[in-house]
């Protein structure tokens, strides 16, 4: 085949790669670039898988759900498998509901505490607000990759730090993974992302 | 004030003067081994199990965690790691012996926690080790099997209809410390042959007592099938 015959059919499909990835790069190569496309979003919805790898484990623990955010801090992580269970943040209020044989029963201990920290922070990112919590340092790198490390002591004993994965695709995290310690780590993979999604009022209340 | 020391009085010589259930004779004598009330319900060799907790507390609070117990019946053995529902470990232990904390966030990190949950563990996972085991039925012709252990407490391990145990553990002072409940669903009698039980409830008795519903998710066997069978004491 000539070269030169090929590269002429196939500059339009060139160009539009070279623009695509200038896009994300513009989106993804700076704290004002991620915080100025994440203001483009009003609502997100997709389904994750999450596995949980710990030294111990003979196989990672699977767990599937669906994650469902609107801007600016409302935000529901219900897992549908092996455990069905939902985790609420909406109107500065969080909750956790577990399902028994069949009824959502609510968690109601100091446990939830700390997840109501943890779902504040999420918040944070899909607002494109990475580098504003001061308890951790954020670094972007290439990727495009976010890797958050703790500034705290206290903090650094519970998480080592956190990449956040960002798609090529605008204002859409492709994957979060945590790691407790090199060999314990939970890594969140998203799928199936719809952006700005109408979403009603009941989006976010639970029907016991 | 004097009637109500007096009751105070009288409740503490009622709880001091506390006694075992009496043991009356099986119509049928049998050796331990062949007897199933004392097989129990334990899993034999070494085990992943991840269970969801249900744990009901003082003042009717009710929290879910899920609980990861990798275990070994021969070593009597066992880590433990306890989660959120989402993931995040906020305990995790090890007993072979002694109880080492490999990590643990409030309000689960205090020794006193990581000793009474291998406490636990141990009381539903493994077979008692006991000085003196005897046999019989209780007054309701339920058969049970006690066992006298070194440190003066009993167990009971009451065998109410099949794939259904009780273990009750009493204090030396005849008190019943622990009720654990081990039930497997919707099999066969003898089709479970692991001895993992699908669902186990656990009540701490007393002043700040607590229970712990226990629903099996999986279990995942670990090592080859030789070390689960060995795993027969």
């Amino acid at each position: 085949m000539d070269s030169r015959l090929f590269k002429a059919r196939n500059w339009p499909f060139c160009l539009i790669g070279i623009i695509t990835a200038l896009m994300c790069l513009g989106w993804a190569d700076s704290w004002q670039g991620l915080r100025e496309t994440a203001a483009t979003v009003s609502t997100v919805k997709a389904g994750f898988v999450q596995e949980k790898h710990m030294k111990i484990l003979a196989r990672p623990l699977i767990s599937h759900g669906n994650f469902l955010f609107q801007a600016p801090d409302s935000l529901q992580w219900e897992y549908t498998q092996p455990v069905k269970s939902v985790l609420v943040l909406h109107k500065g209020q969080t909750r956790r509901y577990v399902d028994k044989e069949g009824v959502l029963v609510e968690d109601a201990t100091a446990g939830l505490q700390s997840m109501q920290m943890v779902v504040q922070q999420i918040t944070q990112w899909l607002n494109g607000r990475f580098d504003e919590n001061p308890a951790f340092s954020a670094v972007l790198e290439p990727g495009p990759k976010i890797v958050m490390t703790p500034t705290e002591t206290a903090l650094a004993r519970l998480i080592q730090r956190i990449e956040i994965e960002l798609s090529n695709r605008p204002a859409v995290i492709e994957s979060v993974t945590i790691y407790e310690s090199e060999d314990s780590y939970t890594r969140l993979v998203f799928q199936n992302v719809t952006l700005n999604m109408p979403l009603d009022d009941t989006a976010f209340s639970i029907t016991k | 004030m004097k009637s109500i020391s007096l009751l105070l009085v009288v409740a503490g010589l009622f709880l001091s003067c506390a006694s075992l259930p009496p043991l009356h004779q099986a119509h049928r004598p049998m050796s331990v081994e062949s007897n199933q009330t004392c097989q129990g319900l334990y899993p034999l060799g070494e085990w992943q199990l991840y269970h969801t907790i249900e744990a009901k507390l003082p003042g009717r609070q009710t929290g879910f965690l899920t609980g990861l117990t990798v275990l070994s019946s021969r070593e009597r053995s066992a880590q433990c790691v306890i989660m959120t529902l989402e993931g995040f470990v906020v305990f995790d232990a090890r007993y072979d012996g002694q109880v080492t904390i490999n990590r643990a966030v409030a309000p689960f990190d205090n020794h006193a926690f990581a000793q009474g949950v291998m406490a636990d563990i141990q009381l539903i996972f493994f077979k008692p080790l006991a000085d003196e085991i005897s046999m019989g039925v209780l007054s309701d012709n339920v058969p049970v099997c006690r066992h006298l252990l070194p440190d003066g407490n009993v167990i009971d391990l009451v065998n109410p209809e099949n794939n259904h145990w009780e273990t009750r553990l009493y204090r030396s002072n005849h008190r019943v410390m622990r009720i654990v409940q081990s039930m497997i669903k919707d099999k066969l009698p003898g089709e479970n042959l692991t001895g993992i039980a699908d669902k186990i409830e656990l009540t701490a008795l007393g002043t700040s007592g607590y229970t712990l519903i226990l629903d099996l998710v999986e279990a995942i066997p670990i090592g080859s099938e030789d070390s689960r069978i060995q795993g027969v004491e």
